[in-house]
């Protein structure tokens, strides 16, 4: 059986904490017995981390959809959040942070189908190698008060 | 011994500024000795009693008997309180000796940052609360310094000197009857060499320990802000004379993972800038180094983050280094929040 087509639109890939995230994503099947074998769609905004570690995540906002016509399963779905404080996206060295929507399909042959739109959320940047430290005699904006 | 020694020897013992040194180390090797001794008198007491004691009663009377008992377990009380007492008073400084006596003013700081805290998901909560200082706003707690070295030395020693009392009391018993123990003499040996090195390792842990007196910094601002400027206020009490004083603030990403039954963490370093570095400064316990500096954070750097298995972690690192003296390192976690306080958002919203 092929599996329908998760299409996210966001209205634009970088936002900062506090943004009102406007996204539609939109399903496309090209036949009933696909749509009849749709158990559930959920929708999420998440952030996942990923690197060395064991992956973490946070879910700030999820919908979960059970049941469906053709008409509301082809028409776009529309997600709204205002998006948090922290965490911001983030790639370090050995711990990376992402933010996406992620759109899942669950079948009842026990199949599912995921598309993650990733998008950034503030904007950290990646610090420099680290430089040689100062030399001894350096000591700024030091004052003594021995 | 060794480490020791050239101490000795290379300073002016009694010169006006080593004098309350010398008192410190006294003061810790008395407080060693007295808890060594009523270990020693314990075991000694019970061995004997076991030894010479018959059916019909006790070697020596009862009273001398409890006497003897109650003079053990009153030199372990005193040694062991006044090894607290002397940890307790070199880790804590008098200043927060008294505000722990009354922390109103405290609360009220730790419930303001916590409320900046709130809305801000993944940045963790202070793990030591921050303090009122004196010179700025906030004072840093340290993390606690480690004595696991010396509380395993101490049992150790104590265990060691128990058997070893108990050893060579059955020995000389053995002795005085005309009889060679020559297995309680044979098993001495070994045992006395460990409670030796026990005991050195015991009085080193507890000389490094209290050797060097509190770190306290002091920041005029807290949370630390992306491409914010702060003030930082270092001052360090001890009793010796540091070749090297250094301050640096670090920025660690932790990441937790398991390799087989192992768990497994790798750290790496991502920002690291030394704030202030000196050589040669004399500590005394009555005039403690003092010295400011700024910080200034660069722009748009990760804040404080911390999930399950990942984390991203601020701390100002403080490193003194005393001739044949261990370094002392002590660490002051910080938070650094994004760069706006976004006090007003709120969570996400969904339906499930």
């Amino acid at each position: 059986m092929s599996h329908p087509d998760i299409e996210i639109r966001l209205d634009k890939m970088r936002y900062q904490p506090g943004d009102i995230l406007v996204a539609e994503y939109s399903i496309a099947i090209n036949r009933v017995e696909a749509l009849n074998s749709i158990i559930s769609l959920e929708a999420s905004v998440l952030w996942e981390t990923m690197g060395k570690g064991e992956s973490d995540i946070g879910v700030h906002f999820f919908e979960r959809k059970k049941s469906f016509t053709p008409q509301t399963i082809w028409r776009p779905h529309r997600i709204s959040t205002v998006l948090p404080a922290t965490p911001l996206s983030y790639d370090g060295r050995v711990l990376k942070i992402g933010w996406f929507i992620r759109v899942r399909l669950f079948f009842e042959d026990g199949h599912k189908s995921t598309t993650n739109e990733p998008f950034q959320l503030g904007n950290v940047c990646f610090f420099e190698p680290l430089a040689p430290e100062a030399t001894e005699s350096e000591e700024p904006n030091s004052s003594p008060s021995h | 011994m060794r480490r020791w020694l050239p101490l000795i020897v290379q300073v002016r013992p009694f010169s006006r500024v080593n004098r309350e040194w010398w008192a410190g180390v006294v003061e810790t090797l008395i407080s060693a000795l007295l808890l060594l001794f009523g270990v020693i008198l314990l075991a000694l007491s019970l061995t004997l009693a076991v030894l010479y004691s018959t059916p019909d009663g006790l070697y020596i009377s009862i009273g001398h008997f409890v006497l003897q008992l109650m003079v053990a377990i009153a030199l372990i009380s005193i040694g062991a309180y006044r090894i607290t007492w002397l940890l307790w008073k070199v880790g804590v400084s008098a200043e927060r000796r008294g505000a722990i006596v009354s922390r109103a003013g405290e609360i009220e700081l730790v419930n303001e940052i916590r409320k900046r805290r709130e809305d801000l998901p993944t940045v963790p909560s202070d793990r030591y609360p921050i303090q009122s200082g004196e010179k700025f706003r906030f004072r840093l707690t340290p993390s606690p310094r480690n004595v696991w070295g010396l509380s395993t030395s101490g049992t150790f020693t104590i265990g060691f000197l128990a058997i070893s009392t108990i050893l060579i009391s059955t020995s000389v018993a053995a002795w005085r009857q005309g009889k060679y123990d020559w297995l309680a003499i044979g098993v001495s040996f070994p045992i006395l060499l460990a409670t030796g090195w026990s005991s050195y390792q015991f009085v080193r842990q507890l000389l490094k320990l209290t050797g060097i007196g509190p770190t306290t910094l002091e920041v005029s601002d807290y949370p630390l802000l992306p491409a914010s400027r702060l003030r930082v206020s270092l001052s360090q009490t001890g009793r010796v004379r540091l070749r090297l004083l250094e301050v640096v603030l670090e920025c660690a990403e932790e990441a937790t993972f398991h390799q087989g039954t192992d768990v497994r963490t790798e750290k790496a370093i991502v920002f690291r800038k030394r704030l202030f570095r000196q050589r040669g400064i004399s500590l005394s316990p009555g005039k403690p180094f003092e010295m400011e500096f700024d910080v200034q954070l660069p722009d748009h750097v990760m804040h404080s983050f911390k999930s399950a298995n990942n984390r991203v972690q601020w701390k100002f690192i403080v490193t003194a280094q005393a001739k044949q003296w261990p370094v002392l390192i002590r660490t002051f976690t910080v938070a650094v929040h994004p760069p706006n306080d976004f006090a007003t958002l709120r969570g996400g919203r969904g339906r499930a």
